[in-house]
């Protein structure tokens, strides 16, 4: 292994970033600006949800209304019927409690959903369902009916093993984004720059030159490697300082995660751009390399809540790997020393050694 | 003494097409080989098969002795391919200082002696973007020469320039062998092939002559190169 020809091949790689700032955007401001306008989507409140009461109610309208505010996503309030189907259906409210007449013929208690929403509904349905659950639990262990005062009543004391109540789903999502961002950029700049010394003729000119095959990989690995941690130094500090996102533990080790990651990058866009003629065709590449990981690696879904074969597939993926390295690092504060971040970390690298090694098949003097 | 470039019974097939058929060539350290012939001929792919860039289907290739495919002679071989397979993008010394990089060179001063020789030492700073086709072939060749090589395969060296730049060329080709320094090039001009020490004349993937110049004119009963290249030619049918 010869280190200054590898310098070479990395420095050539920072070059031809300082003279494309384009490109220095997309891998460095885009995720950043993609970062932050995810956390301020997921952070931006609740849309307005009112359920009215019917005054009609042969119960105690206000104490239910009051149980349900407290409950703190919807918002109830007490209206005569008439005033109140009209209101829903003027859209102005999402939910009337009224009395109807029932399968059996005679009235029953009944919750009219407004129903285009499917999330607002279940939202409704489950804040009046708990309202009333809690009334019936402070009648049956107060001793009190069912117009007791909100708010009394047995306490539950709740405690976390990982972080507080404070999480919120920004803190959820930033180091999966993390993860995703370093994987995609690098992966396709790799990609269209590694095509483009084959197609270019410098490839060939490369292995009429002494340098190794892995001298090469590496120089690449290192200059692109560079911008992957510049990347997510910039994603980060936005994460932490402009999201104010809530993390445990030790940033240090999410660039050695980054830096595993743009290792598989690299490899995986040397290997593949073997497989590709145009720069059109590597573009190909974002549906059948990038969205399905992106689907599957547990960004979104938990990779454990998918289906038997899914989840199958997407243990294979390194992005998986590498987003459970990263959630561990972050939420749960946990380091290099503990097996949730090594063992991970480390299928990632065996992944990127694997690819290392295909990728450098795809390319050859016909000798060793 | 070893010939700098030795090739016996070169046989080349890409596919159904054979377009090496038996070619048999020896180089002498410090001189300079001209293959002569037209577009499509195989000068390129037997220049990739001297380099070791690719394997031919039958045949041996010794390159300062040593068999090729082999990687520790290329750190005395400098190749000029016939695209010029650089980093547009980049400036002429990031290309050559590039180049140099992959040799293990890291040396300022040998990348400006070689920017003068291919004079684009005032315009060394601009992209390649900016330049002529001349001018990227000129980057090209002092690519191949930054890490002072011992012999260099040139294919189609020439193309593109002006005369008074041609002449220039020759003129340090010639120093170059005077230095010891090994020359294999290709060329389909018949006017400048007269300047190399002996000619490798290529059509269809065989050589119709090899030999000195004034040998092969002399062999052929014409006048000069171009004419003996057609007499020959028509000889072959
Ligand atoms: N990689 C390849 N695959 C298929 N055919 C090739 C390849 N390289 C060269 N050829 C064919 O070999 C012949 C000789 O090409 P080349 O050596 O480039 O000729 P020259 O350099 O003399 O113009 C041409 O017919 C060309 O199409
Ligand atoms: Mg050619």
């Amino acid at each position: 292994m010869n280190l200054r020809r590898t310098l070479a091949v990395a420095r050539r790689i920072v070059q031809q970033f300082r003279r494309d700032p384009r490109t220095i955007a997309m891998v460095i401001v885009v995720p950043i600006v993609m970062m932050a306008l995810i956390g301020y989507l997921l952070r931006s409140v609740d849309p307005e949800r009112t359920v009215a009461i019917s005054a009609d109610v042969p119960t105690d309208t206000a104490g239910i209304a009051e149980a349900i505010n407290a409950g703190g996503r919807v918002e109830a309030v007490v209206l005569p019927r008439e005033e109140a189907l009209k209101q829903l259906r003027g859209g102005e409210i999402q939910a009337v409690l009224l009395m109807d007449p029932g399968p059996g013929g005679e009235d029953a208690l009944t919750l009219v959903l407004e129903g285009t929403d499917p999330t607002s509904a279940r939202v409704l349905d489950q804040a009046v369902r708990q309202a009333f659950a809690q009334k019936l639990l402070w009648a049956v262990t107060v001793g009190t009916n069912i117009g007791g005062e909100a708010g009394e009543g047995p306490q539950l004391q709740v405690s976390y093993l990982f972080g507080g109540p404070e999480y919120e789903n920004a803190d959820f999502f930033a180091p999966a984004l993390i993860g995703f961002f370093a994987f995609f950029f690098i992966f396709l700049l790799t990609a269209v720059s590694f095509l483009r010394e084959r197609t270019g003729g410098t490839l060939e000119r490369l292995m009429a030159a002494p340098i190794r095959r892995g001298e090469l990989v590496a120089g690449y690995i290192l200059g692109f490697g560079l911008f992957a941690l510049l990347q997510a130094a910039g994603v980060v500090l936005v994460a932490i300082y402009g999201l104010r996102i809530h993390y445990a533990g030790s940033i240090g080790w999410v660039f050695l995660v980054v830096f595993a990651l743009s290792l598989l990058a690299v490899s995986l866009g040397i290997f593949l751009s073997a497989f590709a003629r145009t720069e059109l065709q590597a573009i190909q590449f974002i549906p059948i390399v990038l969205v399905p990981q992106a689907l599957l690696s547990g960004i979104i879904w938990p990779v454990s809540s998918l289906p038997r074969a899914l989840e199958v597939t997407a243990r294979l993926l390194p992005l998986t790997h590498a987003i459970d390295a990263l959630r561990a690092v972050m939420l749960k504060g946990h380091g290099f020393g503990d097996g949730d971040v090594l063992w991970p970390w480390l299928t990632v690298v065996a992944f990127a050694v694997a690819f290392v090694a295909l990728a450098a098949t795809t390319f050859r003097r016909e000798s060793a | 003494m070893n010939a700098a470039v030795s090739a016996h019974g070169i046989h080349k097939r890409f596919g159904a097409l054979d377009v090496l058929k038996g070619i048999d060539l020896e180089v002498a350290e410090g001189t300079t080989y001209g293959l002569l012939g037209p577009s499509g001929s195989g000068k390129s792919t037997l220049i990739r098969l001297l380099l070791g860039l690719s394997r031919a289907d039958a045949g041996e290739v010794t390159v300062r002795g040593r068999p090729m495919p082999d990687r520790a002679i290329l750190s005395e071989v400098g190749y000029m391919p016939q695209a010029p397979s650089l980093y547009m993008d980049l400036t002429a010394r990031e290309n050559v200082a590039f180049f140099a990089g992959v040799q293990g060179i890291r040396d300022s001063a040998a990348i400006d002696r070689v920017l003068d020789i291919v004079q684009l030492r005032g315009r060394a700073d601009s992209p390649l973007h900016t330049f002529s086709g001349g001018m990227v072939n000129r980057t090209s060749l002092a690519c191949a020469l930054v890490h002072g090589p011992r012999l260099l395969f040139l294919d189609e060296p020439t193309v593109g320039l002006d005369p008074l730049l041609r002449a220039s060329f020759w003129q340090h080709f010639r120093r170059l062998n005077r230095e010891g320094v090994t020359i294999v090039l290709t060329s389909h001009l018949m006017d400048e092939a007269q300047n190399a020490d002996r000619l490798g004349l290529i059509r269809f993937g065989t050589f119709l002559a090899e030999g000195t110049p004034a040998e092969i004119v002399a062999a052929s009963g014409a006048a000069n190169l171009g004419d003996a290249f057609l007499t020959l030619a028509e000889a072959q049918g």
